[in-house]
Order: C-alpha cells, then sequence, then structure tokens
C-alpha cells in the first residue's frame, strides 16, 4: 500500500472507476471541472471513454446513451449546468436509465436542484452527500448500485471544499472490472419477442395496434416504480452525541465536519451538544431526525445557504423541536462558495448563544 | 482525560503566481513521506496572476479531524500583504509567523506570536529562480520548527512537479535549502524531534 497526497476531485474520479464507471461525459464549470480532467485521466487507463461534450446538455444526452446501452456511466456539473440537465435527467427516471449524477456545488444554494429535482413529471432521484474526500468511494459506489438496481439517476453532492482538499489516500491495488450489463441493456440483440429492445420515457413496449405507446399504463408503472424505491431505500443518517443532547444540529457535507468539530469540542466543556449528519439527502432520514431530536430543546440547521435543508428538518419534526437556522453565510471574492465566516469558531459562538438562550 | 490530537496548522497566504500552491504541496508531501498525515485546502480566484492565493495545511500524527478551513493557525506563511487580513485573526500567541520580507509591506505584520522575517524574493532571485521564493520561506519554517524533516522536505521538491515543470526541481531543492540555513530550530513542531515510526 503506498500513501499519495490526492486532490479530492481525483478521489471522486478514483471512487467513480472503481466503482466500475466507464462512461463519461461533461462540460467544464468549476468546481466539476477538476472532476472531469482527472476522468479524462483516468479512464482511458481502464479502456473507458470520457468526452468534454459541447455543453451539458449534450453530456447529459451522452450519458442517456451509454447507460442504456449498458455502461456505467456518469455525468455531472456545477449549479448552472445541472439546471440544463434537468429535463434529460426527468426523462431518464421516467425511461428507467439509471446513471450518477455529480452535483458538484458551490456552496448548499442546490440542495433543493439536488434534493427536489427542476423536471418534469412525477420523478425523485436518490441523493447521497458525502462529508468529505473520506466518504466519497463508499458513497460513490452506492450511488452506482443504487442507479442499477431501481435504474434511476442518482445524485451524489459535492462541494469546492471537497474538490480542493487535498488528503492522503492509500492508493489501493488494481481497479475492478464492471459488473456485466443488465439484461435490458441496449445490446442489438432482439428481447426475445421478435422485436428490439426498447428504453423510452414513453414506454418499454409500443403497441402493435397502430396508436403507439399506452403511455397512461407506461406512467402507471412509474409510479409504482418510484413508490418501491421510495420504500425500497433506506434513509441514512450519522448521529453524534445525539442521546442527551439540549442542543442539536443537523447538517450535511462539508458544513458537518465543522459541526463535528464543534460537538466535539463543546462536550469537553459539558456543553450537551449533538449532531446529526443527513448521508442521504432524498429519501430524506426524518425518522433518524425526529428520534434524535425528541428530547432536544432546540434544533439548529447548520448550511451553507440561506435556508433550504431547514425545511426538510421542519418537516421531519413537525413541530416537536423549535428550529433555527445558523445560515446566510456571505462567499468570498471567488463566489466559488467558500464562505469565510463558516469557522468552529463562529459556530461554537451560535452554539453558545443557543444554550444561553435555551438552556 | 481528554486527550487533544496534536494537529499543526499552516496558512499560505499570497498572490497568483508566487507558488502557495507548491510551496504547501511541497510540505504536504514532505509530511506524508514522514509518515505523519496531511490535509490540504487550497483556495484561489480566477486570475493566474495577482488574484489571492491561499492554502490550510494541516499535519497531525493520527487521522484529521480539522474542517477544511482552520480557524486558529500554529503557523502562518505570509508571501504577500494584499491578503494577509484574513489570517492575523487566525493566529495566537504561540503561533510563528513567516515573512517574505523582500515583498511584504513593512506595516503588514501579525500582533501577536513570534515572528520569523526572511527575504524570501532576494533570495530566490540570487538563486536565479524568484518564482521560488515560496520555497525559500517554507524552508525557513521547516528549518524553524522541524514540521517535516529536511530530508524529506529536499525529496518533495521534485515529486509535486508535474513532468513538463521537471527541470525546475534542481533550483527548487537549492531554494529550499537556502531556506533551511537562514533558521534554527526555535520553535519545534512536535514534542519529540523523530518523526513516528
Amino acid at each position: 500500500m503506498t500513501t499519495r497526497l490526492v486532490e479530492g476531485s481525483a478521489v471522486v474520479a478514483e471512487a467513480m472507476v472503481r466503482a466500475g464507471c466507464r462512461f463519461f461525459a461533461g462540460y467544464p464549470m468549476t468546481p466539476f471541472t477538476e472532476v472531469l480532467e482527472h476522468m479524462a485521466e483516468s479512464l482511458p487507463r481502464v479502456d473507458g471513454v470520457c468526452i468534454n461534450a459541447e455543453s451539458e446538455l449534450e453530456a447529459v444526452g451522452m450519458v442517456w446513451g451509454a447507460a442504456a446501452a449498458g455502461a456505467r456511466a456518469a455525468t455531472g456539473s456545477t449549479g448552472q449546468g445541472l439546471s440544463l440537465m434537468q429535463e434529460s435527467i426527468a426523462e431518464a427516471a421516467m425511461a428507467g436509465i439509471g446513471f450518477v449524477v455529480l452535483n458538484m456545488a458551490r456552496g448548499q444554494g442546490d440542495y433543493f436542484q439536488a434534493t427536489r429535482g427542476g423536471g418534469h413529471g412525477d420523478y425523485r432521484t436518490p441523493v447521497l452527500a458525502p462529508s468529505g474526500p473520506a466518504e466519497v468511494t463508499e458513497l460513490v459506489a452506492d450511488a452506482f448500485e443504487l442507479a442499477e438496481r431501481w435504474r434511476n439517476p442518482v445524485v451524489v453532492v459535492g462541494d469546492y471544499y471537497m474538490a480542493h482538499t487535498w488528503v492522503d489516500l492509500d492508493v489501493a491495488a488494481a481497479v475492478p472490472d464492471p459488473p456485466p450489463a443488465p439484461d435490458w441493456a441496449l445490446d442489438g440483440s432482439s428481447g426475445g419477442t421478435g422485436s428490439a429492445k426498447l428504453v423510452s420515457p414513453l414506454g418499454t413496449t409500443k403497441q402493435r395496434d397502430g396508436v403507439g405507446y399506452d403511455l397512461a399504463a407506461h406512467y402507471d408503472h412509474c409510479a409504482q416504480r418510484r413508490q418501491a424505491m421510495t420504500e425500497g431505500i433506506a434513509p441514512r443518517a450519522e448521529c453524534l452525541h445525539t442521546d442527551d443532547a439540549d442542543v442539536v444540529l443537523v447538517a450535511y457535507g462539508t458544513m458537518a465536519r465543522y459541526a463535528e468539530a464543534v460537538v466535539t469540542a463543546c462536550r469537553t466543556e459539558g456543553l450537551r451538544l449533538g449532531l446529526v449528519r443527513p448521508i442521504t439527502l432524498w429519501p430524506y432520514p426524518s425518522e433518524i431526525v425526529a428520534e434524535a431530536c425528541a428530547e432536544t430543546k432546540v434544533v439548529a440547521v447548520y448550511e451553507n445557504n440561506a435556508g433550504q435543508m431547514i425545511d426538510d428538518v421542519n418537516l421531519a419534526l413537525l413541530g416537536a423541536a423549535p428550529v433555527v437556522g445558523i445560515n446566510g453565510f456571505r462567499t468570498d471574492s471567488s463566489a466559488f462558495g467558500i464562505a469565510p465566516d463558516v469557522t468552529v469558531e463562529n459556530l461554537t459562538a451560535s452554539v453558545q448563544a443557543l444554550f444561553e438562550q435555551y438552556g | 482525560m481528554y486527550h487533544r490530537r496534536v494537529e499543526r496548522e499552516i496558512l499560505f497566504t499570497g498572490i497568483g503566481g508566487q507558488g502557495i500552491q507548491l510551496a504547501a504541496r511541497t510540505l504536504a508531501e514532505a509530511a506524508i513521506a514522514d509518515g505523519r498525515r496531511a490535509q490540504l485546502f487550497s483556495s484561489y480566484g480566477g486570475m493566474m496572476r495577482g488574484g489571492n492565493s491561499d492554502a490550510f495545511l494541516v499535519v497531525a500524527d493520527d487521522a484529521i479531524t480539522s474542517p477544511p478551513v482552520v480557524g486558529t493557525a500554529w503557523a502562518a506563511v505570509v508571501m504577500h500583504h494584499e491578503h494577509a487580513a484574513g489570517v492575523w485573526p487566525k493566529l495566537t500567541e504561540s503561533s510563528l509567523t513567516l515573512i517574505n520580507r523582500s515583498v511584504v509591506a513593512a506595516e503588514c505584520r501579525p500582533g501577536t506570536g513570534a515572528v520569523v522575517e526572511i527575504d524570501a524574493l532576494d533570495i530566490a532571485t540570487g538563486l536565479g529562480a524568484p518564482v521560488a521564493a515560496s520555497l525559500v520561506l517554507i524552508g525557513a519554517l521547516v528549518g524553524a520548527t522541524g514540521v517535516v524533516s529536511a530530508d524529506a522536505l529536499l525529496d518533495s521538491a521534485a515529486r509535486v512537479l508535474p513532468s513538463y515543470r521537471a527541470e525546475a526541481a534542481a533550483v527548487n531543492r537549492r531554494a529550499l535549502e537556502a531556506g533551511l540555513a537562514t533558521t534554527n530550530l526555535g520553535h519545534p513542531a512536535w514534542s519529540r524531534a523523530e518523526v513516528p515510526s
């Protein structure tokens, strides 16, 4: 085992390749650019393909095709680029095509975009949120498994902090081969019925009566598939010192790392502070949040936006405890989502004020 | 009893083109070569020249718990005054600040902690490589603290360079050596001098 200093975006790319991703397409935009560069370097080494597309629209379209042909495929972008992709992500969900979408955000202003999506139709996309490079490998692998199992796009949320944090990484042995393509993949063979295999957002079988697709039947099927996915994915969250906490922080991604440092420091001073870190942002771990906050005096949602996940925490608690937001941080001049006021010291001060007010 | 892990936070500040990111990575690579853990967060604007360039490096004996941007610094490497104001509030009376005296304005000094002033740009220019000034300054930091071993630091000079910059390895190494020669071990980073096994 050799230890190397690796940029977070390279950890993401390495995780993608290890998870079997063999087709990647995207269009540059910081901090997604860095992942695209590493994918361009990594994929040819394992006979994969990485394409710098003309725009995000083409990138997600290419991934559609690759995933429909049975490849483990992925794309991604940053806020605006993902907005362009929303139509295709929605259509892919309706077509039953699974791929991974990296939401390499600037800050956390795209929480709603990631968890609700901006596309059309009665669809959802599972969302996984690693707290940093150390958790990326596991969750990217999980994302590909979910995408394949539920035949649905799956979002992995990162940010500038994650992309630009270099960590020492044990470089593992050989990259495993990707799993075989699923039976339904469009590989040129027929479906055994005398007709070509079909993958379409309009349905999986064409009626032979000249009418075309039975959209009503397809949408019913999509709704059933979505219901099964919703019930089939166990929401995940990590709880730290919530058993006896007077104040509980809720934070995801990079923000949770600041929160964790503050919880550790406060506990040494006898302050009963806890943390819930949602790992699945959809399905949201509402029951875990509700249980962790059942006895608490106040819940504080710490997020690098003007207040988005706080809505999900309110839905989870339904008034069982007061919920306040610690948010609205200014960004630095790079506008890449770096918030100079997001520090352990500032969060500690905010938390101490809550203990004084509610303790 | 609560055991606080020893993490050494080093802030780097300067402007684009001064080699801030290369210096931070050189130090991080050396820490890993010493058998320690390292975490480095880099932050820079879109401008290749003149924009802010900052780095936050944490070196530790064990798994690093610090978030990417640290609030308190054990040491600071100040290559330019333009964006240094963000560094001063993170210093404590036990912090050590390395100043690139050739460039940093005279009125720009921390209000607390120890300060070591090095004519890093002048020394690097004397070596024929003014762009290696940041390496002179981290050489001085290592000489003053032993936060990484001198051997590991010198060996990392070549490793951090991309292949198309390989010809710079030799002069970068000389810049590190020149920096090491400017300071003595007055602020040891670790309680024992040896590197972890």
